[in-house]
């Protein structure tokens, strides 16, 4: 069963993304702030992680950097509940920023629940596409050494 | 059902790791506390123990050592995110004799599914095979 972690200060955002991929057999972990959600991608290797990029605190981009820094295989999705594109008015494209931070996907809100889980099922098949790939990269160097199987390449 | 103790300082990867645990098919006491987690592991019986390296009141070596006093032949997982170097030993941090036995190392951050894995090793047949059990009855 996959794991997915919503990292959002929005309780109801939360709420409903857990129940809409509980549905769909994903298991769900949530935390309500970048702070919580980077101790959490810490100590476990989430699936896939989608980060809201408007947060007290430490905001998405943040902790999107954070998260890079721990577990650069883990694929994230950022979500935003503003549209900041407009450049004559200076304002930062947050979602574009996450795009070039690597995210996988990026959602504004209000989105399409289907588009979430479609955002997240193409994030998990990066992933494992991914650890497949460094799998390989690394086999002959298992084989040679006797090391037992390496789920964290490069960690 | 087989008992889990599981002693990490963050509530909410106690949570996860509880969560992983239970959805295969084991029981868990869940500590944030070392102090408490001393006294937990010298009087309730477990079939193994996760314990942080990291832990915020007091070092997790000390309820690492405590476990193994208390029960011998329990195996024990140490859970930290630094690096563990050395594949036949403890690291020298550790203090621990690299020879002891049923000690174990979980890297963080860690797939659920290496965790599971290893519970599933780590537990002798009886033990490990108990929750499958345990859920056919339900």
């Amino acid at each position: 069963m996959p794991t997915v972690l919503i990292i959002d200060d929005d309780s109801a955002t939360r709420a409903a993304l857990e129940t809409l991929l509980k549905k769909k057999k994903f298991c769900v972990f949530l935390a309500p702030d970048g702070p919580t959600g980077i101790r959490l991608i810490g100590s476990v290797s989430f699936d896939a992680v989608v980060i809201d990029m408007f947060m007290p605190g430490m905001d998405g981009i943040a902790t999107i950097r954070e998260l890079i820094k721990i577990d650069p295989t883990v694929p994230f999705i950022a979500i935003s509940g503003y549209a900041f594109t407009d450049k004559k008015q200076g304002a930062p494209d947050f979602l574009g920023m996450a795009i070039k931070l690597g995210a996988t996907a990026a959602l504004q809100k209000p989105f399409d629940l289907l588009d979430l889980l479609e955002a997240v099922d193409r994030a998990i098949e990066v992933r494992q596409r991914l650890l497949a790939d460094a799998r390989g990269n690394l086999a002959p160097h298992r084989h040679l050494s006797g090391e037992p199987h390496d789920e964290h390449p490069g960690r | 059902m087989t008992n889990i103790l599981v002693v990490d300082d963050e509530v909410g990867v106690c949570c996860v790791i509880q969560h992983l645990l239970v959805r295969e098919g084991y029981a868990v006491t869940a500590l944030t506390d070392g102090r408490q987690a001393l006294d937990v592991v010298a009087r309730s019986d477990f079939a193994a123990a996760l314990i942080d390296l990291n832990l915020a009141d007091i070092d997790g070596n000390d309820v690492i050592r405590a476990a193994r006093a208390a029960r011998p032949n329990m195996p024990i997982v140490m859970m930290s995110g630094m690096v563990l170097e050395s594949d036949h030993g403890m690291p020298e941090s550790l203090g621990l004799s690299a020879r002891v036995q049923r000690l174990h190392r979980l890297a963080k951050p860690f797939k659920p599914k290496d965790l599971a894995q290893l519970m599933r090793e780590i537990l002798t047949p009886d033990e490990a095979f108990a929750p499958a059990r345990m859920q056919c009855r339900q």
